[in-house]
């Protein structure tokens, strides 16, 4: 029930932010620039605006992610929100899953609406409404939620811009690990391969969710996968917040 | 003076190496995304399995880059100084590559890359290479080893101008001006096998839209009937 | 029910607000504050049984005051109705209507008579009050005051606070706390001033001479 009721009221919070209004003007604005490119062909016909739509939408939606996990954050030290709920017999983790959880949800919903265009447009335009298309906006909903829970993570340990920044260049790394794994085993020591083989499954790897190529180009996604890329980010999510409510639990309150 | 020679804390000392690593992701930033003339110089065609640096570093969005540089190859083939040389064909591969690294389900453009290496470049090695990208990802492999055996058939045979064809439908959409199917013309005219030639020019002037281009392929095809050697 | 006030006393920086925070339990180590290893003989109390007001109105600005109560009743895994609330808001003298506007929206005052309103959620035995009358214009603090005198009726209440007419008033207990130490424990004085004469005795370290004006006044 505490859960439930920080989840609530984080988002009614997040909603009525100035901020959240100026994202959403964002992604309309986005969507309709998607739409000049409805007369482009570039070999497959609306390749082009189904590729912009899916950049657009990955985009929004990890600025979303990072947006409402600043905010979240810095209204947490900066109002010290969590003075009066720490009063009560609130524990570490069900706070920092409240908190995060409010901030999720309104990513999940940005999704749902951006498939929901998607799906309206595809028909209006007689595209055929591909499953791993739509799929792979989902998959930018679970990319998006596990790049805030390792922003949440991190600011257990670090100031809040700090939290943003890192949690955005682990995104940015987490798309390149398969790589630099391919890489160093092509060229480095061993050592090296050892040293990049932890990093590769330590850090959180993005790129599992990306399977924009597929989406497109109409290739199927064997089943192993979808299970995989679907169970990765709640196991990586769970993970992370525990961890981080147990370094959280240990500092103290209201200093 | 005791407060000016302080030691820093470790907070401090922790704050200006968060400052220092900003700096450094930002300027990172700027020199990754700063543009880069088109390499005019040859350099050794690498092996199938090299890792681009713009797959890892696009991040989400390599689909996106894919098709930004497909459009680009156009203009960036089309104008590069040494049209139809081998320093053209390193460029050509390497723009191919870069595209299906970054997008290797784009049948598109792995048709029309290998297809142009094997038959108008007349490099099947560089060709097979061009589907050895994408073969690790590419699902319908059984497809990719059939599409390898065509690439083999059409070295055999002159290059077909309807192969171009497909790209310039791209151009036109995107109203770029088109002086590739004139320099293509001129690719073909090179080609000693006469007959091909003159089947390949004619079907190109009855496509040409422009005055200009009617002309140019008018001469050569004047060139090629009066038997004239051609460049 | 026997009810008793305790009032916390102290110069700035005594350890009001960290033996408060103490009581609350937001300390997990006695390392976390350098105060807390002279108070190993006071436990924390227990948070099923306590209602906290904060120094400051930390409550999110966005949320209406009606959503602050549905927050801190999840929070206290209690569930309140729209009448509980509307009593509790008439408890504490704040007006019903205010409660569907968001508390950016609120004064100072009516921050704080909320805040008590969320503390008195679950009806807890103990309240905490972290210098609940401070920045209060005079008709706040009276509004404010006069309920913390009826509160005083039915709880338990641990207030600390700066203002010794009001301290005199209110309390049953006295602790004051000097540098961290509690240096003073027992029943209230027989007047205001000589609540007063108690408090200047201990000053912060180094004050001294404000020790000896507040003598000659």
């Amino acid at each position: 029930m505490p859960v439930i009721a920080l989840t609530r009221a984080t988002a009614l919070s997040l909603l009525r932010n100035g901020f959240s209004r100026f994202l959403f003007i964002l992604a309309c604005f986005f969507m309709a620039g998607a739409l000049l490119m409805l007369s482009f062909d570039i070999g497959v016909r609306y390749r082009l605006l189904e590729n912009t739509l899916l950049a657009s939408q990955c985009f929004l939606l990890h600025l979303f992610a990072w947006s409402f996990g600043f905010d979240v954050l810095k209204k947490n030290t900066a109002e010290k929100l969590y003075v009066l709920p720490f009063s009560t017999s609130l524990s570490a983790r069900s706070w920092l899953l409240g908190r995060f959880s409010g901030a999720a949800i309104l990513v999940v919903g940005m999704g749902l609406l951006f498939l929901l265009v998607d799906t309206v447009l595809f028909a209006a335009l007689k595209i055929d409404i591909f499953s791993v298309l739509m799929l792979q906006v989902l998959l930018y909903v679970a990319s998006a939620c596990l790049s805030l829970a390792v922003i949440f993570f991190l600011s257990c340990f670090l100031d809040v811009l700090s939290a943003l920044i890192y949690g955005v260049v682990l995104w940015i790394i987490g798309h390149g690990l398969d790589e630099l794994l391919l890489l160093t085993d092509q060229q480095f020591e061993p050592a090296v391969q050892i040293l990049v083989q932890c990093f590769y499954y330590l850090l959180p790897n993005f790129s599992f969710f990306d399977i924009s190529s597929q989406a497109l180009n109409r290739l199927p996604i064997e089943t192993e996968k979808l299970v995989f890329i679907l169970t990765y980010p709640l196991i990586y999510i769970v993970v992370l917040l525990d961890i981080g409510a147990a370094i959280f639990s240990r500092k103290p309150i209201g200093q | 003076m005791a407060g000016v020679l302080r030691k820093r804390t470790g907070r401090e000392f922790l704050s200006q190496a968060n400052h220092l690593l900003y700096a450094a992701l930002v300027i990172s930033f700027f020199v990754y995304f700063a543009p880069s003339p088109l390499e005019n110089s040859i350099e050794p065609v690498v092996s199938a399995d090299y890792i681009g640096h713009e797959r890892p570093l696009s991040g989400a969005f390599h689909t996106l880059l894919a098709d930004h540089y497909w459009l680009l190859s156009a203009r960036r083939l089309e104008q590069h100084p040494e049209q139809g040389t081998p320093v053209a064909k390193q460029n050509f591969f390497k723009e191919m590559k870069r595209i299906l690294t970054l997008d290797p389900g784009f049948t598109p453009g792995l048709h029309y890359g290998a297809t142009y290496l094997a038959s108008i470049y007349r490099d099947v090695d560089l060709s097979h290479a061009l589907v050895d990208v994408v073969l690790d990802y590419y699902p319908y492999w059984a497809d990719l080893i059939i599409f390898k055996i065509t690439q083999e058939i059409s070295y055999r045979y002159p290059p077909r101008p309807a192969l171009i064809d497909q790209w310039l439908k791209v151009l036109d959409d995107l109203s770029y001006p088109t002086p590739v199917r004139l320099n293509e013309a001129l690719v073909y005219a090179r080609e000693q096998q006469a007959a091909w030639q003159q089947k390949d020019l004619r079907w190109l002037l009855n496509n040409a839209r422009t005055s200009a281009e009617k002309q140019i392929i008018q001469k050569r095809l004047h060139d090629l009937e009066s038997d004239r050697p051609s460049r | 029910m026997d009810t008793s006030t305790l009032i916390l006393l102290g110069h700035n920086g005594a350890g009001k607000s960290t033996l408060i925070r103490h009581f609350l339990g937001y300390y997990r180590r006695e390392s976390d504050h350098p105060f807390l290893k002279t108070w190993r003989d006071i436990q924390p109390l227990d948070k099923q049984k306590l209602g906290f007001v904060p120094e400051l109105p930390w409550l999110d600005a966005q949320l209406t005051g009606r959503e602050q109560f549905q927050l801190m009743a999840g929070l206290k895994s209690c569930r309140i109705s729209r009448d509980d609330m509307a009593h509790l808001t008439q408890r504490v003298g704040l007006d019903t209507g205010a409660l569907d506007h968001p508390v950016s929206h609120y004064s100072k005052g009516m921050k704080q008579r909320l805040l008590i309103a969320l503390a008195l959620i679950n009806e807890p035995m103990v309240l905490l009050l972290d210098e609940p009358l401070s920045g209060l214009d005079p008709f706040g603090h009276e509004q404010i005051m006069s309920l913390l005198l009826a509160l005083k009726a039915d709880k338990h209440l641990i207030i600390s606070t700066h203002q010794l007419d009001d301290a005199w008033k209110l309390a049953d207990q006295i602790w004051v706390l000097q540098n961290g130490v509690l240096v003073f424990q027992g029943p209230r004085p027989d007047s205001a001033d000589a609540l007063s004469q108690l408090y200047f005795r201990y000053p912060p370290h180094g004050a001294d001479s404000v020790h000896r004006n507040a003598s000659l006044c």
